[in-house]
Order: C-alpha cells, then structure tokens, then sequence
C-alpha cells in the first residue's frame, strides 16, 4: 500500500511542479538543466523508495507509475479540458510579423528567443519575415515563415 | 506599460484566423495565474522548510520544563522513518542514591522506537501504560540523557516522559505533542 501511495504521491508532485515552472523542451535544455534533472531524479527516488530495496517494491512502483501515466493518457483524449490544464495549450507569439510582447513576457520569452528559433529552423533573419510563432505545449518554438517574404520592414494588410 | 498597448492591439484578442490552432486565451491567462500562485507556494515551501515548519529548525527545537527542573527538547516537527534527538536533563533533586528512574508512555512508544539512549540504561520495565528506564548517576549536577526517536506514524503523536524518585515515589511529568510529516 505504502508503495503506491508513494508512487503517486511522486507523480502528482512532479506534475504539479513542473507545470508549474513552465516546460521547455528537451531538446532546448542546457548542460545545467540537464544536471539539475538528474539530481531531481535522485531526491525523488529517495522519497519513493524509502528503505525498502526489495524488487516486489522496485515492480510495485513501476507498475504504478505506469498505469498512471496510462490513465492519465486515457483521461486526456477523453476530455480536452483536462488535457489543456495538464499539458499546455500552444500560444500564438507573433502574428504577421508582429511579437505580442504581454504573451511574450508571460511565457518568460523574448524577441531573441524568437529570432534565434527562426534563424536555427527557416534560416530568416527579421522578425517581419516571420508570419507565426507559436510557443507550442512542450515549450519550442514553431515558425512559420511568410510563403512569399514580404519586402523588408513591411507589414502587408492581414 | 507594453502589455497594456498590447492589450488593445486586435490581433492579441479572442483566436487567431487563419491558423488552425487550439488556442484559448482565457484558458492561457488561467493557467500564467496558476502558475504565480505556484510560485508563491514554492517559495513558501523553502521558507517554511528554513525555518524548521517541516521538520528540523528552529520552529521545530522546542523545550519544555516543570518547576522541578526537568527539561524536555525535542522536535515537535519529524518526518516519517527520519531519526531525530530528544533530550532530557533532570536536576539532582530527581536522582536518588545514584538512580534516575525515567519513564516514557506507552503511547509515545507505540509511534516511535528509540533507536538509541545515550547513557545505556541499567535496566527497563514496564509498568502499565509507561516504560521506566533506570540510570544510574554518579556526580553532583543535573543529568543529561539523549534519546534518538525514529518516528514509525505518520501524524499527530502525543507523549509523556515521567521522572520518579526511587526514595519517596516525588515525581514530575511533561508532556510532548509532535507532528509527523510523510
């Protein structure tokens, strides 16, 4: 019993948490994100295995975590509702050109982030080359270019 | 203030044309408020976790005394299966003819073992709802005993710890409430 209330009480916590400070994606984290993770990973199996070593108790957690990531899977394709407070929904950053700065300093982002995302994927080099950026649920950064770049510094009629 | 210009740019209200996107604005500012009340309540867990509302801190060291002069410090904050010091001093007014007799309630054992009394006891027994532990003390001054309490319950857990004197049957009585954290 003790295991699985551990398992779960884990899971939630972990959850919870990192909803909280804002996702980013894996493949954006820095060396000291990375380390940072590991040791979270350390501290949480501490208050998951206590001091029971036993493999009954190393399956008992799996099993546990797994089913509840199942669940949780299952609920979310069920109810879109739930699945927008667990995961994030995407948020438009630019449009036409335009940084929607309020959503930008809300989501902890800047017009660098922006630009260098545009660079990296789409090689683009102003931000009025950019017709969408959306910040999407796993925390990256999508930009859609304009099909035909408008001419420099201009913004064309949306 | 950027946002406020923002706020009335067109472009910021209601969904986005022409990109087919689940985007919910309402939704979005619900959660960036969720998430400050997240933060708030990190920080919240780091201060009070310095000092000592979780367990080990100076919110937790408590001490209590009779007018007899025996003293209690304990943690009134532990965590489940994490070891922990109570300490005990009795006057020499207590000891007689080189023994302490110290007993703690049944109670207070049934949540916790002792993983270790410093002195070692001379003896033990029980005697109903209390178990007396006998110390022989030699010298003058008042007598220190340190027990080491891993707490086995998670939640409230109440206790006394009893000092009698072997010759006239004189004894003083504290009493300790402590909270164990999961």
């Amino acid at each position: 019993v003790e295991s699985v209330i551990r398992a779960v009480a884990i899971y939630s916590l972990l959850l919870v948490l990192f909803r909280i400070t804002g996702n980013r994606s894996l493949g954006q984290i820095t060396t000291f994100d990375f380390v940072l993770l590991l040791i979270i990973s350390e501290a949480a199996q501490n208050g998951m295995v206590g001091n029971n070593y036993s493999i009954t108790n190393a399956v008992i957690l799996i099993v546990t975590l797994v089913t509840v990531d199942v669940l949780l899977s299952l609920l979310k394709t069920r109810a879109p509702r739930i699945e927008r407070w667990l995961e994030g929904a995407p948020l438009v950053i630019v449009e036409h050109g335009q940084p929607l700065l309020d959503r930008m300093r809300r989501a902890r982002l800047d017009e660098q982030d922006v630009l260098a995302a545009a660079r990296r994927h789409h090689g683009l080099e102003r931000m009025a080359q950019i017709k969408y950026a959306v910040l999407e649920r796993g925390g990256d950064i999508t930009i859609l270019p304009w099909s035909q770049p408008p001419a420099a510094g201009n913004r064309p009629a949306a | 203030m950027a946002g406020a210009l923002q706020f009335w740019s067109p472009v910021t209200t209601g969904r986005t044309t022409g990109l087919e996107i689940d985007q919910d604005t309402r939704h979005q500012r619900a959660s960036w408020r969720l998430q400050r009340i997240g933060w708030a309540m990190m920080t919240f867990v780091v201060i009070a976790a310095l000092a000592g509302l979780l367990g080990s801190g100076p919110l937790s060291r408590s001490r209590t005394s009779t007018t007899s002069g025996l003293q209690l410090e304990y943690e009134r904050f532990a965590r489940y299966q994490d070891s922990h010091r109570m300490t005990l001093r009795l006057p020499q007014s207590l000891v007689h003819a080189g023994r302490a007799r110290v007993s703690i309630s049944r109670a207070f054992l049934d949540g916790s073992t002792i993983e270790s009394i410093v002195p070692q006891p001379e003896a033990q027994h029980l005697e109903g709802e209390w178990v007396a532990y006998l110390f022989r003390v030699t010298g003058t001054g008042p007598a220190t005993i340190s027990f080491v309490i891993t707490p086995q319950r998670i939640g409230r857990l109440a206790g006394g710890v009893r000092v009698q004197r072997e010759g006239d049957g004189q004894s003083s009585e504290l009493h300790l409430v402590q909270w164990t954290y999961p």
